[in-house]
C-alpha cells in the first residue's frame, strides 16, 4: 500500500527481487493511493502554508477523527483533498458513536439483561438487523477491494441514520410504553446490536470503539447468548477479549428480510415527507401537530395502519386520522401509496405561513421568467448543449415548485 | 443492573494513549500464529488440521513503506498508515493470521544531505569532520527522527508488531544486501560499467533525474569559429561557425556534427577541424541527431559531458574525453593552463583566449533551463564514471510473468498498464553511489594486482595474487577512470529496494 510515485522505486523492484530470490512475489495485492492535497488541489508545502501536521489534528480531534476522515475521503484512484476543517467530519462521527453508546448504556439502569431468541424480535428489530446485514456486506465487500470511502460512508449512513435516528429513536416506544419484561427485552436487543455495531466500526474508529467495548457488560451478554442456543438473526459471538481481535460481523442470510425492509422504507418515506413539510412550514420541531393520512388500498403504505405509534413518535405527531380525502385546512405531500396532510390548526400561524408561501411564490416566478427569457433568446441556439439542458432543468424545477406553492396557498 | 456511565463528553485524550499501551503491552499486534499472541491458543485450535494452502489463504501481511529518517511524518504518511491500519484491523478481526511489519529507511543520499546542511550552518563540511565523526552525527540524526516517527505512529494507532520493527541498515538487512549483491553478481546479473550520470560536484556523487531541479537561468549563446585543419572547403571557406552555451567544454570535443541531409554541408563532411586551444584535430561528421534549423546547423560534440553527445559518440565511435575532476574542476586531460579551474572560471579565460585568436564571433544573452542539485543548488554536470549496474531484463521478465499469471493485482487496476509498460521497456539500473551513509557494496580491489573481489565475507587475501588483507581496498585503484587519485571515496549501494536511484533507471520510469 503506497503512493503511485513509489511503484517503481519500491514495488516493482521488490517484486523482481522477491521472484529472483524466493521464487514468489512479495505482494499479491498492491494498493496505490493518491496524494493528500489542499482543498484547491495544490500540493501541501511549507511555502504555501497549507500543510497539515497529523499530530496537531490528533491533538485537536483525536486519532479516530483523523483516521475516519481520511478513510471517508479516500476514493480509489483519486487524490485526497483536505484542510483542517475536514477533520470535523470524523470528529462528529466519533462523537455520535460515543453519545449513542452513552445513551444506550445509560438505559440499563434498573434493567435486567435477558436472553433474546430470534423469535423474540419485533418487526422493528428485524428491520435493524436487515439494515445491519446490508451494511456488513457493503463494508466487507469494500474493504476486500480496498474501497475505503465506500466502506466508511456505508458505516456512517447505517450508524447515524438507520441505527441512531430510526432504530434507537423508535425503541423509545418500548421504554415509554412497555412493561418491565418488554423494557428488559428491548434493552437487551439494543445492547446486542450496539455490541455488533462497535465491532463493525472498529477498523475505522479503533480507539473510541475499544473504549466503549471495554465498558460493555460482555459477561452478561455472552452468558445470555449461550443460554439461547442457535440464533440465526441475533448475534452469536461469545468473544470476551479486547475488541481489536473480536470477530468481525459476518453476513447472515437469515437477517435479510425483504418484506420488513419494504414496509419500513414506506414508513421512512412518509416520515421524511412529513418532517420536510414541517420544516417548510416553519413549524417548531418540538410542536406536536395533527396528521391526516389517505392510504391507497392494497398498497405497501397499508403498513401505516399498524405503525401509527412509530409515525407519531418519529414525525412529532400528536394525533393521526386515517381518511379518504384531503381534509379542509390542511396542506399535504404525496408518497408511495399515501398522501399525508398536516392540519393547519391552532399550532400553526396560518397568516404567517400564507405570507411566507406567497413571498416564495413571487420569487420563484421571477426566477422562472428569467430562465424562460434566456432560453427563448440566442442562448438556446448558441450555448453548448449541456448548459442549455442545465437551464431547462432549472426551469422545470422552478415550475414544479410554483405548482406546489400554488397548491399550498390554495389549501390555506 | 445499574446504568453504565460513559463520560458526558467524548474526550479521546482521556483514553487513546492508555488503550494503545494496553494493545501493545499485551501483545495484541502480534500475528495469531505467534505463541505470545493473546489469541494464539484459539488460533491453534481453529487451524488444527488445515492444509498449508488454506493457511496461506488466511494469512494477511502488510509491510509498511518505511518512512525516511530524513525527517518526521507528514499528513501523506498519515494517510498511508491509516489506510494500512484499517485493512489490517479488518483482517485481524476476520480471523486471518495478520501481521503488519513496520520500520524506517536510512535513505542514503537524502539523510546524508540533511546532515551536510546542518553542518553547513556551523560552517563545516563532511570532509572537515571525517568519515567516522560524520557517521556518528548521522546516526544521531537518525535516532532523533526515529524517536519522533515511532511516537507519531503510536499516536496514529498503527497496529504494527513492534517486536519485528526494522531499520534498513540493521545488521540483518546489511547481511541480506551483501548476499543479494553477491548472488546477483554470481548469476551474471550485476556488472560494473562506465557511463554518463548526473553528477553534483559539491556532493561528489551521482544524482537521480528527480534529484535534479531544472530552473530557468540567465546565460548566453556563444558563437565560435573552428578552422579547417586540412585546407579550405570546396567553397573556399577556411572555418566553420557554431554556437554553444558552454564554451569551456570545447576542451572535451571530439567531433563537430551536421545533419546528413543538410545540403549546405554535404561537401565538408569528412573534413578535419583544428580544435582551438588544444592542438587536437577532430573530424566533421554527419549524424541525424543534429537539428538543421538550430544556429548554423553545426554542433560541437562532447561525448563525456552531454547525454545526447554521448549517444552521437557511441554511434560514430568517437573518442571520449573526460575533462572534469569529481569536484567539477578541469582535469589533466585539459591543457595545463586550465587545470584546476572551475567551469565558470575557465569559461571567462577561454572566451578571452578565443578572442585573442580571432575565433570568438560574439554572444547573445538567453535564458535556458539548467539542472541544479536539489539538495545544494549546485549546477549538475553530466559526468562519466564507473558504476555498478543490475541487468534488469531477466528480472523484469519474471515480474511481468507474475502479473500475467495473476499473482499480482493492482488496486486500482489502471496501474497495471503502467507496471507492464515499465517492465517491458526496462533498462539496466545503476545501483552504486558515492556516499558515506549507506550500505557498502561488498567489493574490494586488490591494490597489488588490480583484481576485483566480490564477496559475502570481508576477504582475508586476494584470491588471484594472494596479497594479504591489507591490500584489499574498498576504493577502486587509482587507475580507475572517474576517480581522482586519493579521493578516498568508495561506492555505496543504492539497494534493490531503494527509492533514490540513478538517472539511468529514473529515465525509464518517466518514459
Amino acid at each position: 500500500m503506497t503512493a503511485y510515485d513509489i511503484i517503481f522505486f519500491w514495488v516493482a523492484r521488490m517484486i523482481m527481487a522477491g521472484l529472483e530470490f524466493t521464487g514468489k512475489s512479495p505482494f499479491h495485492d498492491i494498493y496505490i493511493h493518491g496524494l493528500v492535497r489542499d482543498k484547491q488541489g495544490r500540493k501541501m508545502s511549507k511555502s504555501l502554508g497549507n500543510g497539515i501536521d497529523p499530530l496537531e489534528i490528533i491533538d485537536m480531534y483525536g486519532s479516530d477523527a483523523f483516521k475516519f476522515t481520511l478513510g471517508f475521503m479516500c476514493a480509489q484512484g483519486q487524490d485526497v483533498l483536505v484542510d483542517k476543517e475536514s477533520f470535523k467530519l470524523g470528529s462528529r462521527f466519533a462523537n455520535k458513536v460515543w453519545n449513542a453508546s452513552r445513551y444506550i448504556l445509560g438505559n440499563l439502569d434498573g434493567r435486567t439483561l435477558v436472553p433474546v431468541k430470534d423469535s423474540d424480535l419485533t418487526e422493528l428489530d428485524r428491520w435493524i438487523y436487515t439494515e445491519l446485514d446490508k451494511c456488513v456486506r457493503t463494508v466487507r465487500d469494500a474493504l476486500e477491494g480496498y474501497r475505503y470511502n465506500d466502506a466508511a460512508s456505508a458505516l456512517y449512513e447505517y450508524f447515524w441514520n438507520e441505527f441512531c435516528d430510526w432504530y434507537v429513536e423508535a425503541t423509545k416506544l418500548s421504554f415509554r410504553n412497555g412493561d418491565d419484561a418488554e423494557k428488559d427485552r428491548a434493552v437487551s436487543v439494543l445492547l446486542n446490536v450496539l455490541e455488533e455495531n462497535i465491532r463493525l466500526l472498529h477498523p475505522f474508529l479503533p480507539f473510541v470503539t475499544e473504549e466503549i467495548y471495554g465498558k460493555l457488560p460482555l459477561k452478561e451478554i455472552t452468558a445470555n447468548r449461550r443460554s439461547c442456543g442457535a440464533n440465526k438473526i441475533c448475534p452469536v459471538s461469545l468473544y470476551e477479549g479486547m475488541l481489536i481481535a473480536a470477530p468481525f460481523p459476518e453476513p447472515a442470510g437469515a437477517r435479510a428480510d425483504e418484506t420488513v425492509s419494504r414496509r419500513f422504507s414506506v414508513l421512512q418515506e412518509l416520515i421524511r415527507n412529513v418532517r420536510g413539510l414541517r420544516t417548510e412550514c416553519g413549524i417548531d420541531p418540538a410542536a406536536k401537530i395533527h396528521l391526516a393520512l389517505v392510504i391507497e388500498k392494497g398498497s405497501a403504505a397499508e403498513v401505516c395502519h399498524e405503525k401509527e405509534d412509530i409515525i407519531e413518535l418519529l414525525a412529532g405527531i400528536s394525533k393521526t386520522d386515517f381518511t379518504d380525502k384531503k381534509p379542509a385546512n390542511s396542506i399535504g405531500t404525496v408518497g408511495t401509496g399515501h398522501e399525508a396532510f398536516l392540519m393547519i390548526d391552532e399550532s400553526v400561524n396560518k397568516e404567517q405561513l400564507l405570507a411566507r408561501f406567497e413571498k416564495e411564490l413571487a420569487e420563484t416566478k421571477g426566477y422562472a421568467q428569467k430562465v424562460e427569457a434566456k432560453l427563448s433568446g440566442k442562448f438556446a441556439e448558441h450555448a453548448p448543449a449541456d448548459l442549455v439542458a442545465e437551464e431547462r432543468a432549472k426551469l422545470e424545477e422552478h415550475r414544479r415548485r410554483i405548482e406546489k406553492l400554488e397548491q399550498y396557498i390554495k389549501s390555506l | 443492573m445499574k446504568a453504565i456511565e460513559l463520560e458526558k463528553a467524548y474526550d479521546p485524550k482521556e483514553f487513546e494513549d492508555r488503550i494503545y499501551t494496553e494493545w501493545e503491552s499485551k501483545g495484541w499486534f502480534k500475528p495469531a500464529s505467534d505463541p505470545s499472541s493473546p489469541v494464539h491458543a484459539e488460533y491453534e485450535k481453529r487451524t488444527a488440521g488445515i492444509s498449508a494452502d488454506e493457511l496461506r489463504k488466511s494469512t494477511y501481511t502488510v509491510v509498511i513503506p518505511p518512512p525516511n529518517v530524513t525527517g518526521v511524518l507528514h499528513v501523506g504518511h498519515g494517510l498511508n498508515n491509516t489506510l494500512q491500519d484499517i485493512v489490517v484491523r479488518y483482517h485481524r478481526m476476520k480471523g486471518d493470521n495478520t501481521l503488519w511489519v513496520t520500520g524506517t529507511d536510512h535513505a542514503g543520499i537524502a539523510t546524508q544531505n540533511v546532515v551536510e546542511r546542518a553542518l553547513k550552518k556551523e560552517g563545516l563540511t563532511r570532509g572537515d569532520l571525517g568519515r567516522e565523526k560524520f557517521l556518528e552525527r548521522t546516526w544521531a540524526v537518525k535516532d532523533d527522527h526515529h524517536a519522533t516517527i515511532v511516537r507519531q505512529q503510536r499516536k496514529l494507532g498503527n497496529s504494527t508488531d513492534w517486536n519485528r520493527e526494522r531499520f534498513t541498515m540493521d545488521e540483518g538487512l546489511s547481511k541480506s544486501v551483501r548476499d543479494v549483491f553477491v548472488t546477483l553478481y554470481e548469476r551474471g546479473l550485476i556488472y560494473r560499467g562506465h557511463y554518463l550520470v548526473n553528477w553534483c560536484p559539491r556532493c561528489g556523487t551521482a544524482l537521480a533525474d528527480d534529484e535534479v531541479d531544472h530552473t530557468d537561468t540567465a546565460g548566453a549563446m556563444y558563437h565560435i569559429w573552428y578552422e579547417y585543419a586540412d585546407g579550405p572547403a570546396p567553397d573556399g571557406s577556411t572555418k566553420i561557425e557554431l554556437a554553444t552555451t558552454r564554451p569551456e567544454t570545447l576542451l572535451g570535443d571530439t567531433a563537430v556534427a551536421v545533419n546528413p541531409t543538410d545540403e549546405r554541408y554535404k561537401a565538408v563532411v569528412g573534413k578535419k577541424l583544428r580544435l582551438p586551444l588544444t592542438g587536437r584535430t577532430i573530424p566533421l561528421i554527419a549524424d541525424a541527431y543534429v537539428d538543421k534549423t538550430f544556429g548554423t546547423g553545426m554542433v560541437k560534440i562532447t561525448p563525456a559531458h552531454d547525454p545526447n553527445d554521448w549517444q552521437v559518440g557511441k554511434r560514430n565511435n568517437l573518442e571520449i574525453i573526460n575533462i572534469l575532476n569529481p569536484d567539477g574542476t578541469l582535469n589533466e586531460n585539459c591543457p595545463e593552463k586550465y587545470r584546476g579551474m572551475t567551469c565558470a572560471a575557465a569559461r571567462e579565460v577561454i572566451l578571452k583566449d578565443l578572442t585573442d585568436l580571432g575565433l570568438f564571433k560574439g554572444e547573445e544573452k538567453i535564458t535556458h533551463s539548467v539542472g541544479h542539485c536539489y539538495r545544494c543548488n549546485t549546477v549538475v554536470e553530466p559526468y562519466l564514471s564507473d558504476q555498478w549496474f543490475v541487468k534488469m531484463q531477466p528480472l523484469a521478465e519474471k515480474g511481468l510473468k507474475a502479473w500475467q499469471d495473476g499473482d499480482i493485482v493492482f488496486y486500482p487496476r489502471k496501474w497495471e498498464n503502467t507496471y507492464k509498460s515499465w517492465m517491458e521497456n526496462i533498462r539496466d539500473w545503476c545501483i552504486s553511489r558515492q556516499l558515506w551513509w549507506g550500505h557498502r557494496i561488498p567489493v574490494w580491489y586488490c591494490q597489488k594486482c588490480g583484481e576485483t573481489i566480490v564477496s559475502r565475507e570481508d576477504p582475508c587475501a586476494c584470491p588471484k595474487c594472494g596479497a594479504g588483507k591489507a591490500c584489499c581496498s574498498r576504493t577502486p585503484t587509482c587507475s580507475t577512470r572517474g576517480f581522482r587519485r586519493g579521493s578516498g571515496r568508495s561506492a555505496r549501494w543504492a539497494g534493490l529496494n531503494r527509492r533514490r536511484i540513478w538517472s539511468c533507471s529514473i529515465r525509464q520510469a518517466r518514459s
